[in-house]
């Protein structure tokens, strides 16, 4: 899980390549460069993504135009160094606005989709069935809570990192990852959601 | 305070992980990339078409300039000479035009004069 010494590619520890050297070969014109650079962040704007969606599916599909758009407006990121606090601006625009289009299509059913790999259909549908809980879990959260816990939990972002995204302060982000966690954990029940893991 | 924050166990989230599935991962980057270098590509290109019109735009305001440059002085010539001569006042006052020349001379008027300055432009 996650802890405060950051993920590669944090402030902590500088990525490499850096990533205002992706940019300027993105912006003359290396698919490679971008693509290294949507891997960096893919696991970030997905966790923003899912924090203001709270669906999979359109979190990828968020993931995806927010990327595209990003690397369309590439030149408008004056600042490479504060690349990812800016995609994440983006994604959560693209986020909010497809929640609030979405609000009458509930799509369960591509969540369970979308978590078959099909090697194993029993360990397909458990793990479905578990993604399916933890969102349901997570709706019960405020934005900023499911923001900060899947930034944290699941992108392993320090609070630091996470306050500068949020755009709250490192204190305000620890009070929102007990209570995420606190009402995450209210919300779960008995549920284990460890037990398919430790296989 | 903040130790006693850090003592809310995580509750395990890794299931929601968008990387855990190399495979699918690779898939919607592969897709991203494309996408996105196909909408730099399409806006570069407008982005040309911009230049380019903007290339024939200062030439074609630039011969705008001239011609208005050329014309003003003419049209406010024009516009000096057609301006109409204030009218007396005793025509805006509405009073009768040989009743007028009556008041501006020095000597005292006729009956007749009166009567023809008064009612004469209307008698029959």
């Amino acid at each position: 899980m996650a802890t405060d010494s950051g993920p590669a590619g944090s402030a902590t520890s500088p990525p490499d390549p850096p990533d205002a050297q992706l940019i300027a070969a993105t912006r003359a014109g290396s698919a490679a460069a971008f693509e290294t650079l949507a891997r960096r962040y893919y696991r970030l704007a997905f966790a923003v993504a899912l924090a203001h969606t709270a669906n999979r599916a359109d979190a990828e599909d968020v993931c995806h135009d927010a990327f595209v758009r990003a690397a369309e407006r590439l030149e408008e990121c004056r600042k490479p160094d504060r690349f990812a606090p800016w995609l994440c601006t983006i994604v959560r625009n693209r986020a909010r606005n497809v929640a609030a289009h979405r609000r009458v299509r509930r799509t369960s059913t591509l969540e369970h989709h979308t978590a078959a790999s099909g090697d194993d259909p029993e360990r397909d549908a458990r793990i479905g069935e578990l993604r399916s809980r933890l969102v349901a879990a997570l709706a019960t959260l405020s934005p900023v809570q499911r923001e900060v816990v899947l930034l944290h939990d699941v992108d392993e972002r320090t609070h630091d990192e996470i306050a500068a995204i949020v755009g709250t302060s490192s204190g305000m982000s620890r009070q929102h990852l007990f209570n995420a966690r606190k009402k995450l954990r209210a919300a779960l029940g008995p549920y284990d959601t460890r037990e398919y893991f430790n296989e | 305070m903040n130790d006693d924050l850090d003592h809310e166990p995580p509750v395990d989230l890794r299931s929601l992980d968008p990387t855990r599935d190399p495979a699918r991962l690779g898939a919607l980057l592969g897709a991203i990339t494309a996408d996105a270098m196909a909408a730099r590509r399409a806006r570069a290109e407008r982005g040309g078409v911009l230049v380019e019109l903007a290339g024939w735009s200062r030439p074609a305001l630039a011969a705008a300039a001239l011609v208005l440059a050329v014309a003003l002085p003419t049209l406010w010539r024009a516009r000096a000479r057609a301006v109409p001569a204030p009218l007396p006042a005793t025509d805006t006052m509405g009073i009768p035009r040989q009743l007028a020349l009556i008041l501006h001379t020095s000597r005292a008027p006729t009956v007749a004069e009166l009567h023809d300055a008064v009612l004469g432009e209307s008698a029959p």
